[in-house]
């Protein structure tokens, strides 16, 4: 029994992996009192948990210099591209490879993914019409863009195939369009009809318009005919 | 005493690995054999190695043996399996048409050059792989790019000079000799030691 104890404190002495005995021995405690270096004390302050939060969210605000200069090339980008269509898509998690064969296919048909974060898009929109778009950029966004009118069709064309993309917003040129709207225009069969029948519409206005005129012509003729038979 | 045989009781935790569908590897062109390391990747899958090496050999007769292939295997569950084999890896190209076997060992240290035509060429190679369709050729050289100076390969506008390239690969190779001999000796040197 002894010996046993007598080895416990030897194991003890030479390993730091066993808790050393508490409280210590008054011997010790007074050697590591007279050891202790006098520094100042330290006052502690306590943070409430709300302002931690709040200087937490503010600090998420704030921009570093390397997402500026992200936001900067992006916007530069965007306007050299003459990009005429974007839309905003609910981004879901996706592995790596799909993503990867999706964006080369996408790129087949004329469509750039791109997925920054959404405070680079905030930014990249900040004081230009588009901030309007601020809010659908919340969650895990993406963005499809086509230079051509015809890539609304295109783009919602080939989110339907992806179930990890989801169009929330279209616009094309300068104005945002519903995605109900977008889908009635990409159930044409190409952008091409609206023009025709916008073309046909107004000409027949002017073609009513003519024949109007025509018409109240035609009939004075015609009266001052009968007017004139009748004496 | 009884834990120790208690312990030798107890079986072992066996912690079953779940293995994706998908299987990458370099595997030599008609070199593929059941020896490790593919020879397991295949069993623990569930495939038949065999047949598997045999139709990559026969799939990879046209390239000369031993070029490393990166090679992508979709495993089904009914253990049936689509392979799809890309043109030979970048780095092996690159080192082909750089004249080098060995990559640089320390920073900044070059070990061969390519001008940018050799670049087009390797990317227009590279371009048929079923990862890179559709992807702008502009961006796979760019990629090539990078992979130059990760290997230690500068890469120059201008064409090669052909007497300084001839040059410059003769006092690579005596350099490359130096470091070999010096992994060797500090090898040996281990091996002393331990024993």
């Amino acid at each position: 029994m002894i010996g046993r104890n007598l080895l416990a404190l030897q194991t003890r002495a030479v390993s730091s992996k066993y808790p050393r005995p508490t409280p210590r021995h008054y011997k010790r405690r007074l050697f590591e009192a007279a050891l202790q270096p006098e520094v100042p004390q330290i006052q502690k302050t306590c943070v409430s948990p709300d302002f931690a939060y709040r200087q937490k969210i503010e600090e998420s605000k704030k921009y570093s210099e390397v997402e500026l200069a992200l936001a900067n090339l992006v916007k530069q980008w965007l306007t050299n591209g003459e990009f005429r269509v974007m839309a905003v898509c609910q981004f879901l998690p996706v592995p790596g490879r799909t993503l990867w064969f999706a964006k080369n296919q996408l790129r087949s048909k004329n469509i750039e993914f791109r997925n920054y974060g959404n405070k680079i898009l905030k930014k990249v929109f900040e004081g230009t019409p588009m901030s309007s778009l601020d809010v659908v950029l919340v969650g895990s966004n993406a963005i499809l863009l086509g230079k051509d009118l015809s890539a609304i069709k295109s783009i919602i064309q080939e989110a339907d195939k992806l179930n990890w993309l989801e169009p929330l917003v279209i616009m094309a040129d300068n104005r945002i369009l519903s995605m109900e709207f977008a889908r009635n225009l990409s159930k044409l069969t190409s952008l091409e009809d609206l023009r025709v029948e916008t073309s046909q519409i107004l000409g027949q206005q002017t073609a009513q318009f003519s024949q109007t005129l025509d018409q109240a012509t035609r009939q004075l003729s015609g009266l001052l005919d009968v007017y004139q038979q009748q004496k | 005493m009884a834990s120790k045989a208690a312990a030798r009781v107890r079986k072992k935790e066996i912690i079953k690995v779940v293995h994706g569908a998908l299987l990458k590897t370099n595997i030599k062109a008609q070199m593929a054999s059941a020896a490790p390391p593919l020879g397991p990747q295949l069993g623990q899958r569930g495939l038949n190695v065999a047949n598997f090496c045999k139709e990559f050999n026969k799939e990879t007769g046209h390239f000369k043996q031993g070029i490393p292939l990166p090679t992508r295997i979709s495993v089904k569950p009914d253990r049936t399996y689509d392979l799809e084999i890309c043109t030979p890896t970048t780095t092996w190209l690159l080192k082909q048409a750089a004249g080098i076997g060995r990559g640089k060992a320390s920073r900044d240290e070059i070990v061969g050059k390519l001008s940018v035509k050799h670049l087009y060429e390797i990317a227009r190679v590279k371009s048929r792989d079923k990862a890179l369709q559709g992807v702008p050729l502009q961006e796979i050289c760019q990629n090539l790019v990078k992979t130059c100076r990760t290997i230690g390969i500068e890469v120059q506008n201008e064409d090669l000079n052909v007497d300084e390239l001839k040059v410059f690969l003769a006092e690579r190779k005596q350099k490359v000799e130096a470091q070999l001999k010096d992994l060797a000796d500090k090898k040996a040197a281990k091996m002393l030691r331990t024993t």
